[in-house]
């Protein structure tokens, strides 16, 4: 027993400290939010759509009024809108230990691009990209809305749309394995 | 009860279990890694060219008398929003890849403590 104890000592103790740590982080839940197939689908629908509108945009340019295009402005916000909220749900399954990094990635990319920290407080990094996406979309709207815009600056939001979709389509399908 | 756990404890080889168990972790950290760095390093290549084809376009667009200035500001921060989101989604590989190799670790010594206690720790 004596052996048996110095054994433990020597190198169960580390060993452990180890299991408490991992099973401690295992307790706190996943790191990420769980994958959603119905989600990356419904993102590459919505890019095909909002590709739709900035193509038209594109090809009227300076022509196109707002106010022709307002039903087709709220229904592209409505699907960020409904994007964002499906990555809430699934955010539902994100473990303390994945809010916390998810916190302090957040506000760290707000500080350092201009944004403002308090708008990501309590987001995953999933939830963030869509909170983004939607930025961008009411951003391309309210730009509309003050007056009509060239169709080069439409021609550079379609490559704007592809990136962002693409950042967020990354990291949705990088969990896809897991 | 008490016995039979502390022989089966004693037969436990924990220099081994030790070594399965980080054996695992850098298996799952290399092939995960991989595989991680490899996307992440063609996502940036293909972010920064991107960027930088807009960035010739809108010095093409203004200097063609296409855009304004104002516009050219507007295209820029919504740019910074760009940014952020591919930051983000490097940042997120990172923590998937960390999940991998916390899973691994568990997965062998969770093995390790049933078999002992003979009955799940965790």
């Amino acid at each position: 027993m004596t052996a048996l104890s110095a054994r433990i000592a020597r190198t169960a103790a580390p060993l452990l400290a180890l299991v408490w740590l991992l099973a401690a982080c295992g307790a706190a839940g996943p790191l990420t939010a769980p994958y959603d197939a119905g989600l990356v689908e419904a993102t590459s629908a919505y890019h095909q759509r909002a590709g739709a509108l900035l193509a038209q945009l594109e090809d009227e340019g300076r022509a196109a009024a707002y106010a022709d295009y307002a039903p087709r402005w709220a229904e592209a916000v409505a699907g960020a809108d409904a994007l964002f909220v499906r990555a809430t749900a699934n955010a539902q399954g994100l473990g303390d230990g994945g809010r916390a990094l998810a916190q302090t990635i957040n506000a760290a990319l707000a500080a350092g691009t201009g944004g403002a920290s308090a708008d990501y407080a309590g987001l995953s990094l999933s939830q963030a990209q869509y909170y983004d996406l939607r930025l961008l979309v009411l951003r391309w709207r309210e730009s509309h809305a003050a007056g009509p815009v060239s169709a080069d600056v439409w021609t550079a939001r379609r490559g704007q749309l592809n990136d962002a979709v693409a950042a967020v389509l990354l990291l949705e399908t990088a969990r896809a394995g897991g | 009860m008490t016995t039979g756990i502390l022989d089966r404890l004693d037969a436990v080889d924990f220099d081994a279990v030790l070594a399965e168990a980080l054996g695992a972790a850098k298996t799952a950290a290399l092939a995960i890694g991989g595989e991680t760095w490899d996307l992440a390093r063609e996502f940036a290549k293909e972010a920064a060219k991107s960027l930088k084809d807009r960035g010739v376009a809108v010095a093409k667009s203004l200097a063609a008398g296409r855009m304004t200035e104002d516009e050219a500001r507007m295209l820029a921060e919504e740019d910074m929003i760009l940014a952020r989101m591919r930051l983000r989604a490097a940042a997120g590989l990172a923590l998937i890849a960390a999940q991998k190799v916390i899973e691994a670790i568990l997965g062998v010594l969770r093995g390790v403590f049933q078999r002992v206690l003979g009955f799940a720790l965790f």
